[in-house]
């Protein structure tokens, strides 16, 4: 029955779109967003003892269409519908056209099918749609920015879907099938050298879709674009950039005999050194979290590709973990520009007064991603380190170290005075929103090794003494940060001219087609 | 090389044509185009996966020597996604048009970060 | 013969690509249009290729009124030619070039598996009945993808409706000033094709699960008829709301037979006689798709024209 996780949420987005009164809407779209988040949670539970397999139409799983829920995808579809309950919870007193509901559930369900589809050509079309969706929910207001962010997020997609449904057309040609398992089980008979070729293709897609460096030049614009509603940028950054991350996931898995994992490792590396570059050199939030989703996705990245159980865990919670903060900080940056009217970082002060619980949030969403002590991430940065070697845990800090820089500028605007300084009066969902995702940033740190016991069944231990001394390097690195920020970033001519970089249309296909031909001569050489 | 089909090798070769047109056209309208292009090649090469000369449709009470059913299957889904993705883009680019009164892609851009 | 035609392909690819004047793209692609069609028919497609040629339709008005409203509205430079433009080429030809290489050198010298293809060609006229294995597949064993496929025509006119510049609805449509139909020839000929395109459609929907076509091929015929209809007449008499509506019902009526026919299994205990399901399937997606080309056709013909 797996398969009703998408078709209901696009039979209720239909219901949802055909119903004219707003009120029902909403607290329809609240109610169904229940259930769905329910019964996510009780397939995770249900998945936690075994694989949960459904085969449409009961034909052999090579004939129809296998779905297959297992721990991975189970995680993930409990994440996505946490994720969307928010974003309802946050937008239910929110005046949003019809369309909003109806694209939102949606995208919910194509999300989900995702997740637990075990068909290469039923991910292309899944994907497919839900990049649709995606441009037209960041181009809602319809302006000229957002319009043409949207048109490019579109374009580009597009262009790196046809290499991957090359590259899925080389493997049918191959196997003769495309359920992954059954793939799989024929590739492992064959010469590694034959799938050179739809490794580089699929991987080139994946790649943009997860924004690693060359390829990275979409993402600012489309998840930093000024207009688009504020939970749809949340979405974006918190788990639409992750289905790409666990498409990549699963076609490691699935092409495991070519490992490229210290090239996709340098490409990481490089991807969170831009990142938070770029993050220093911008002066509007929204572009400021964007960017920092480059640099997280390119841990991430480094994470996954380290050959050690303990990383690859790590960098998986660090996928729950960054859906967590960087949403609360979306979420958070949409209600300050809404309340000052800007989102230039240097006109904004003294949130923690005129909105406590909002800057409260912020503050715990920032220890979050900054890998303060007892918060979220720095769990998870303390199992990616354990299993790296020693150049690598020196990247990761330079890049935490970026980070620390980067969010000190973004909390200047939570002190200081406000021309105003009278306390503003928000919506109380939006309030309860925040705070729910601000709090979990803080248990996902203290109960870190129970919460990946509980999603992942991996018992892990910290080590109490790597801890504190982790502690320590934290505080040196905030006060180093601090320094650093107060005497060479403030007033930086370097930053300022890279902060207008960007890639034209033309800039990204053509470095699709150069990402394209270097896994090509990297397979030849490395692998 | 006996085993690459002729189709094949067109498929290719007109994936990076569009693929050139896409990094050289200064026009949006050109570029949906390209897009277009591309995705017919891709289609082009699942109809040659497997194909032989002489092979019948796999339609009818007799299914010998016939062509692969599912790429054909597959490829009509991959159709309409073309179509609906070029629609897209280009009430999108009509939109772009009344506001900003360009379709070039260095103009689009200057104007829209205005 | 099909390299004849490929290599023909290949020039009509290449025009598009290279022809400085942007207005000969229309003519251009519906040339690759067709000639991709011919190819497709070639390669024992023909499902594919009556797809092809009639999404082509579609897209040539679309790429007509986009450029209807380029030319009108946006003030086009004049570029001076320049001497030097060769050399501004070169670097991504060459580039192109060696995509090209990089590619040939890594295409695995295997034959193609036919694993999957005896597989289905021996079973599906048990397991899902009727005579056309392509059919066969996208309704019965991948229906699962057809929803999906069904689901993006769904959003994409929702995403046109709410991209497009007019928000409000249009009271009056005034069509005097569309040329087509003032033109006899061009009447008189379409009034002679309409019933044959009819006839054509209903054929291709009701034998879509024994012969060639089906219901997404059927359904975007019938979407032409109502085209040509508003070509020779200019009136849109039709309400478009409703239309939308319809499509949406008609999409979670696909979702309920599917369900209950292939993802339950209950066909089997209903001892319907074998391609019935597929007869449904076929009328209900034909109306599905027939329903969302027609809205958008109306939207780019009716509403971006203006």
């Amino acid at each position: 029955m797996l398969y009703l996780f998408s078709l209901v949420p696009v039979v209720l987005a239909i219901l949802l779109y055909i119903i004219p009164y707003i009120r029902v809407i909403r607290v329809m779209a609240l109610l169904a967003q229940l259930a769905v988040t329910g019964s996510a949670i009780y397939v995770f539970f249900l998945s936690k003892s075994g694989d949960i397999i459904t085969k449409i139409g009961g034909y052999e799983s090579v004939l129809g269409i296998t779905l297959k829920s297992d721990t991975l995808s189970s995680v993930f579809i409990a994440l996505t519908s946490f994720l969307f309950l928010i974003v309802v919870l946050y937008g239910f007193n929110e005046d949003s056209g019809r369309f909003y509901w109806f694209f939102m559930f949606i995208w919910q369900g194509l999300l989900n099918g995702l997740f637990l589809s075990r068909d290469v050509f039923n991910m292309f079309v899944l994907i497919e749609v839900a990049t649709i969706i995606v441009s037209v929910l960041m181009m809602y207001k319809r302006d000229n920015r957002s319009m043409y962010d949207g048109m490019v997020y579109l374009m580009i997609n597009t262009v790196a879907i046809q290499f991957y449904l090359f590259g899925i057309g080389y493997i049918y040609k191959l196997t003769g099938v495309l359920d992954i398992d059954v793939a799989m089980r024929i590739m492992s008979q064959m010469e590694p050298s034959t799938f050179y070729l739809p490794y580089a293709l699929i991987m080139t897609a994946i790649s943009l879709k997860c924004a690693l460096v060359p390829l990275s030049g979409w993402l600012p614009k489309a998840h930093g674009t000024a207009s688009a509603p504020t939970a749809v940028s949340a979405l974006l950054s918190g788990l639409h950039i992750k289905c790409a991350v666990y498409l990549f996931i699963r076609f490691q898995i699935f092409f495991e005999v070519i490992d490229l994992s210290v090239f996709f490792m340098v490409i990481g590396i490089i991807t969170g050194f831009v990142g938070f570059i770029m993050a220093l050199a911008q002066s509007d939030i929204k572009l400021i979290l964007a960017y920092h989703t480059v640099s997280q996705i390119g841990i991430i990245m480094l994470a996954l590709n380290i050959p050690d159980a303990y990383s690859r865990t790590g960098g998986v919670y660090h996928i729950i973990n960054h859906a967590m903060f960087k949403s609360a900080l979306f979420l958070c940056a949409g209600i300050i520009s809404e309340v000052y009217g800007t989102r230039d970082i240097y006109k904004i002060k003294g949130v923690l007064k005129r909105l406590p619980l909002v800057g409260a949030a912020t503050i715990m969403a920032i220890l979050g991603i900054t890998g303060a002590p007892l918060f979220n991430g720095s769990i998870s940065k303390y199992f990616i380190v354990s299993g790296a070697g020693g150049f690598v845990s020196v990247m990761i800090f330079l890049i935490n170290l970026g980070t620390i820089i980067s969010f000190i500028k973004y909390s200047t605007m939570l002190f200081g005075k406000s021309e105003d300084c009278g306390r503003v009066k928000i919506d109380g969902f939006r309030q309860v929103a925040v705070m729910i995702l601000g709090i979990i940033c803080f248990t996902g740190g203290i109960f870190g090794e129970q919460f990946i016991h509980f999603l992942f069944n991996i018992d892990v231990g910290v080590d109490a003494a790597g801890y504190f001394e982790k502690i320590f390097l934290f505080a040196a690195s905030v006060i180093a940060g601090y320094v650093i920020f107060r005497y060479y970033v403030r007033n930086s001519l370097l930053l300022k001219k890279i902060s207008g970089f960007h890639l034209s249309f033309r800039g990204m296909c053509a470095s699709i087609g150069f990402f394209f031909a270097m896994v090509l001569i990297m397979i030849r050489f490395f692998a | 090389m006996s085993n690459i089909g002729i189709v094949e090798i067109f498929a290719v070769i007109v994936f990076f044509i569009s693929f050139y047109g896409l990094i050289t056209s200064k026009n949006i309208i050109k570029s949906i185009a390209s897009i277009g292009i591309m995705e017919i090649a891709v289609i082009m090469f699942f109809l040659g996966i497997g194909f032989f000369d002489g092979m019948k449709p796999p339609i009818g009470p007799n299914l010998e020597n016939v062509a692969d059913p599912l790429p054909q299957a597959l490829v009509i889904t991959t159709i309409i996604i073309g179509i609906t993705v070029c629609a897209v883009n280009l009430s999108m680019l009509i939109t772009l048009c009344r506001q900003l009164k360009a379709a070039d892609w260095d103009i689009v851009e200057k104007k829209s970060s205005e | 013969m099909i390299q004849i035609f490929l290599i023909f392909w290949l020039i009509s690819s290449l025009l598009i690509i290279i022809d400085k004047q942007l207005i000969h793209l229309i003519i251009h692609l519906g040339i690759f249009s067709m000639v991709s069609a011919v190819c497709f028919f070639m390669l024992a497609a023909p499902d594919v290729a009556m797809a092809e040629a009639v999404v082509s339709v579609f897209t040539t008005i679309v790429f007509i009124v986009c450029f209807e409203k380029y030319y009108s509205l946006v003030d086009i430079l004049v570029v001076p030619d320049k001497k030097a433009k060769f050399f501004r080429h070169l670097v991504p030809i060459g580039f192109t070039i060696l995509l090209i290489a990089l590619f040939f050198m890594f295409i695995p010298d295997v034959p193609a598996s036919t694993y999957l293809k005896e597989m289905y060609i021996s079973m599906f006229q048990q397991d899902i009945g009727g005579e056309n294995a392509v059919t066969a597949i996208y309704l019965g064993y991948r229906v699962y993808d057809t929803l999906f496929e069904a689901l993006m025509l769904l959003v994409s006119i929702a995403a046109i409706i709410h991209l497009s510049w007019h928000e409000k609805k249009l009271d009056i449509v005034d069509r005097t000033e569309s040329g087509i139909g003032n033109y006899n020839i061009a009447s008189a000929t379409i009034r002679v094709i309409v019933p044959l395109i009819v006839m054509f459609s209903f054929y291709l929907i009701v034998n879509g699960h024994i012969s060639a076509g089906g219901g997404f091929q059927g359904g975007a015929l019938i979407a032409v008829l109502f085209i040509c209809r508003y070509i020779i007449y200019h009136i849109h008499d039709m309400n478009i709301d409703r239309i939308i509506i319809l499509e949406k019902l008609v999409f979670v009526l696909i979702a309920i037979v599917a369900i209950y026919f292939i993802f339950l299994g209950a066909g089997s205990w209903l001892s319907l006689p074998q391609g019935v399901y597929l007869m449904v399937m076929n009328l209900l997606v034909g109306i599905k798709i027939a329903c969302g080309f027609l809205v958008m056709f109306y939207r780019f013909m009716v509403y971006e024209r203006r």
